[in-house]
């Protein structure tokens, strides 16, 4: 027993010790490579300036991970006073997280958020406007396109410079389609037109491979669905889009599920769980799919088939009217930060430099800066983007779509988990679209209340 | 005698064919880890037709300029401190609860099962708090330093169970050799609970290591991340993942506790029994 | 008078108990720290509509009123538990004895089964168990070709994991599947049977049914004891199985939102701090209420003292 307990205590010493040995030069530059080319640059300036330790925190797959480090690494070297401490996790993680650190006052400097759940933060003043960053020009605007900049706006003042923005669409495997010998689907569908097109299309499928795949539960495609209907779905203190206008959503979906171009829900459920190579539409056991854009350059990535995009459907009773939810995802600084000045220069490198936007890629779809697309990565777009940008384009250009607001729920996060709750109640048979609708706004409600 | 070998060689056997049945997910699993990800779902065979390393070489790189091998440094630096810190004290307590009277014993032996009761998630938020104001976010302590307070009750618990199950008759003839509560604890019981260390030793290693929840919470910096942490990094629902890797690290991962664990499970079989009970 | 003879009693026992405190020094300090002050924290958020991010003001029962009453989220939680626990805890610990009872016997190669059937074990709560489930449960799975290989074909392509009526079984399977703990504690008790004591039985002509019920068993009683009390407890307290083979969403209709997923989901993306304490409060008086009840039926547990 004492022999064990010595060992455990000798190895426990050399563990110990011996990292804190590594952990020190490591957390301190980032990458050993770095560190030299910045001890270079310090001895060359003359007058040093002092150092500084940024934090950054996003979330990703270890792709995007790579990626932002040598963003970040890129930044380091021309400026060696700044020393870039980096925080990443899984998505659902990196929300959580971010919860408990912003409650704890200790999120890093520059913290990764999108529209959907930025609300909060903002107007409890836990991340500061940047609007006289970009008066001063430490941040560059002059090249961006109106809607990248009205996204990153709540109540009128800029929180969030994006990386990328992307409204919803209908995804489809081409090639899937042309091999059932069918007509590729049409823009200017509205809702009836795009029900007899997947019933058509369910007719010329092997039995086992489905249209579409269910997507009551998509929060993007629900909003941008209120929209077309002229209504945000919340304000914040309770939800304010008529009943009616949710009943239809439930409605239209439950139809589909009946015309049977859906796979049942217990085994939609279990794609969640999936990755990308064994997703239906790669499997090419799903045909359609409404997805965010910026998905299906990476869709493409793990198949043979084409993959392409168009217009969500119209609403025949709203007018013929379509107002997609436009996505985004970007940077903010929070309030706690003592350098948000460098904070600004760091984000500004982020999204105007060419060498940091090559590397980085259109990651999280249309970039607000608009050289990127059209001066900086001619001929080096990821496969497949030509067709969503095309789509975008054509979005942008419609009158009827307002730009995407600050989602503005004060409280916003539970939303997707609630209207997740009602879909299943009504893709389980448990509920009636109504009631599954006035359940969705009862419980939203209270949520909100 | 020969109705005894056959005897054990079928339940050698049957005790194989239930081992291949309980293991195949992992032997799957190690299966895929040598494929390349298109492969691991369109290739059924468990002997990888286009075998590759790249998984591994991947997976190892870790990601964002971090390796795998800071995770696994990461983890078993917290390991070994929790270990450290959890057998000292759970032993401690779990002897004066077991062999000594002491006053408030009931309600405090009441209390120690109740503290096994609580859930994380009542204390997290009040917790993180208190190591925030601290200064412990983002550094090992809110892992270790409660480890060398006694907070996991279970091992308590444990070495209470075991130390009643040692005869009284000993600590009694002890006692009348004129050995005082001190040397009782360190030469009389402790060498008596070997299994009861070897298991905690064991569990707190393998809890420390796969725990990931308060790990997430406590650690930001993609260079204090571990093993459990840095897995999940493979899989993201958001962009593009890495199964082939996961499964790859997953492996490396299992591998040092499954060295450890076939080494000491040794010292669980000696026993009380031969460490001297009777002599 | 009473009084005196009552300080001098207390003043006694107090100076006899101090070896016993200053073995339980650090196990005291520890449950003041790092457990009482956050869990009256949490006690007095449950009583407020504390949000996270503004300040808790007392709001008195609402909470709990609202748990029972208007929640619709809250059965689920309790339902997906309690399936976890009270199926899951007997079949892993069922499991784990017979196993244990396998492997404590004088054979050669015994201590590499006991490593390869802990193996399981060491994954824990890998993301990897995830891939591995949905590849063995899903509707493409092993566990469907398996049905097919011995002709059961009424469930085709079932998808075990994802089916709201199913999926909590695979977890419970998930349970039973990771035995090595409990199977370890069982292993290490065995070994403290006397072995005159079966000598003895044997002698007197006992069979092997005989000498497992009436020497095993109450040797193996305290163990057994505390494996059922600890493997409850972890069960009520289970978050990772739930949080990683759902992804965190508990399942189609919450079939797998265990009641910890539900508190940290609450706190964390709803960011409802208060509601959370009082969920996490209420979770601590049914996990009391269960063991008390095993204590208070634990007449069947003999200790050697």
């Amino acid at each position: 027993m004492k022999k064990i307990l010595i060992c455990l205590l000798v190895i426990s010493m050399l563990v110990v010790s011996g990292c804190a040995q590594t952990t020190a030069p490591t957390t301190s530059t980032g990458t050993s490579s770095s560190g030299a080319t910045a001890a270079k640059t310090t001895s060359a300036t003359d007058a040093p300036k002092k150092k500084i330790t940024l934090t950054f925190g996003w979330w990703g797959s270890i792709l995007r991970n790579d990626k932002m480090n040598a963003i970040l690494d890129l930044y380091q070297e021309s400026n060696s006073h700044i020393t870039i401490e980096r925080e990443f996790a899984a998505y659902s993680d990196y929300l959580e997280k971010l919860a408990m650190q912003m409650a704890g006052g200790n999120a890093t400097d520059i913290i990764n958020s999108s529209g959907l759940f930025a609300s909060p933060y903002a107007t409890t003043n836990q991340i500061i406007p940047m609007d006289p960053f970009v008066d001063s020009g430490l941040i560059d605007l002059n090249d961006w396109s109106d809607l990248a900049i009205e996204t990153g706006k709540f109540q009128d003042k800029l929180y969030m410079i994006t990386y990328g923005t992307g409204g919803s669409c209908l995804s489809y495997n081409q090639s899937m389609i042309e091999r059932a010998g069918m007509a590729l689907p049409n823009i200017d569908w509205n809702v009836d037109e795009f029900k007899d097109y997947v019933v058509q299309l369910q007719s010329k499928l092997e039995p086992g491979t489905y249209a579409l795949t269910p997507g009551l539960s998509n929060d993007q495609y629900f909003y941008s669905w209120v929209r077309s209907y002229g209504y945000e779905i919340t304000d914040g203190k309770k939800i304010t889009a008529p009943t009616s206008v949710i009943v239809d959503w439930f409605t239209y979906w439950n139809d589909l599920d009946k015309l049977g171009v859906l796979p049942a829900a217990d085994l939609w459920a279990q794609e969640s769980a999936k990755d990308w190579e064994e997703s239906m539409q790669v499997k090419n056991t799903a045909c359609m799919q409404f997805r965010p854009m910026n998905h299906v350059p990476i869709l493409q990535t793990y198949s043979e088939d084409t993959f392409n995009v168009v217009r969500i459907p119209k609403i025949p009773n709203a007018d013929n009217a379509r107002n997609e939810y436009i996505q985004n995802v970007g940077m903010c600084i929070t309030s706690k930060s003592k350098y948000p000045e460098e904070c600004a220069k760091l984000i500004n490198f982020i999204v105007n430099d060419q060498e940091a936007q090559v590397i980085y890629n259109l990651d999280m779809g249309f970039p607000g800066n608009k050289k990127v697309i059209s001066e900086w990565l001619v001929g080096k777009l990821p496969a497949g983007f030509d067709k969503i940008q095309n789509l975008n384009d054509i979005i942008l250009a419609d009158k009827d779509v307002s730009p995407a607001v600050f989602f503005p729920a004060t409280f916003s996060s539970f939303m997707p988990s609630e209207l997740i709750s009602a879909s299943d109640k009504v893709s389980f048979g448990q509920l009636s679209p109504q009631a599954a609708a006035e359940e969705f706004v009862k419980s939203a409600n209270a949520l909100l209340s | 005698m020969l109705n005894n070998k056959k005897n054990e060689i079928i339940k050698t056997i049957s005790l194989s064919i239930l081992a291949i049945v309980m293991l195949y997910p992992l032997i799957w699993m190690l299966s895929s880890s040598f494929k390349s990800n298109m492969d691991i779902f369109t290739d059924p065979n468990l002997i990888p037709q286009n075998p590759t390393l790249q998984n591994y070489v991947q997976g190892w790189k870790g990601t964002a300029g971090v390796g795998f091998m800071r995770y696994m440094l990461n983890s078993l630096r917290i390991s070994i401190l929790s270990i450290l810190g959890t057998v000292t004290t759970c032993y401690m307590a779990g002897f004066a609860f077991a062999r000594l009277n002491f006053k408030y014993k009931k309600p405090l032996f009441a209390l120690m099962l109740f503290m096994m009761m609580i859930p994380e998630h009542v204390v997290l938020l009040p917790q993180y708090v208190f190591f925030n104001a601290l200064g412990w976010i983002d550094t090992i302590l809110p892992l270790v330093i409660p480890k060398f307070f006694a907070v996991e009750s279970f091992f308590i618990f444990l070495f209470i169970q075991f130390i009643r199950g040692i005869p009284r008759d000993l600590d009694d003839a002890a006692t009348i050799d004129g050995c005082n509560k001190f040397r009782l604890f360190i030469s009389i019981i402790a060498p008596l609970c070997k299994p009861a260390f070897i298991t905690t030793i064991i569990f707190t290693f393998i809890w420390t290591w796969n725990d990931f929840f308060s790990q997430l919470v406590y650690l930001n910096r993609g260079v204090n991340m571990t093993v459990s942490l840095g897995l999940r990094v493979f899989l993201d629902a958001t962009a593009q993942s890495a199964i082939g890797s996961l499964f790859a690290m997953s492996i490396v991962s299992i591998i040092p506790f499954f060295i450890i664990f076939i080494f000491s499970q040794k010292y669980l079989v000696q026993g009380i029994v031969t460490s001297g009970i009777k002599g | 008078m009473r009084l005196n003879k009552r300080k001098f009693t207390q003043s006694v026992t107090l100076k006899k108990s101090l070896p016993a405190y200053v073995f339980l020094f650090p196990w005291i300090v520890g449950v003041i720290l790092f457990r009482s002050i956050p869990l009256f924290t949490s006690l007095y958020y449950s009583f407020t509509d504390f949000k996270l991010f503004s300040s808790p003001s007392f709001i008195g029962l609402k909470n709990y009123e609202f748990m029972f009453t208007i929640d619709g989220h809250y059965f689920n939680a309790i339902k997906a538990t309690f399936t976890y626990v009270f199926i899951g805890v007997p079949l892993q610990l069922i499991w784990a004895l017979i196993l244990a009872l396998l492997l404590d016997k004088n054979m050669r190669a015994l201590p590499i089964f006991r490593s390869i059937y802990y193996i399981p074990s060491l994954l824990g709560s890998s993301v990897a168990i995830s891939m591995l489930w949905l590849q063995f449960f899903g509707s493409k799975g092993m566990f469907n070709k398996v049905l097919e290989f011995f002709n059961i074909t009424t469930f085709g392509q079932f998808p075990w994991i994802s089916n709201p009526n199913t999926s909590i079984y695979t977890l419970v399977l998930l349970l039973v599947w990771q035995f090595g703990s409990p199977m370890l504690i069982f292993l290490a008790g065995l070994k403290q049977i006397p072995a005159e004591l079966v000598e003895a039985a044997k002698i007197d002509g006992a069979g092997r049914s005989q000498i497992f019920r009436h020497v095993t068993l109450p040797v193996l009683s305290p163990i057994i004891f505390f494996n059922l009390i600890m493997q409850i407890i972890h069960a009520f307290k289970a978050f990772t199985p739930a949080y990683i083979v759902s992804g965190g969403s508990g399942g189609a209709l919450g079939s797998v939102m265990f009641y910890t997923l539900y508190i940290y989901k609450s706190a964390f993306t709803d960011f409802r701090m208060g509601y959370a304490s009082a969920l996490g409060w209420i979770l601590i008086i049914i996990i009391v209420v269960f063991v008390v009840i095993i204590f208070k039926t634990s007449k069947w547990v003999h200790y050697a003292d």
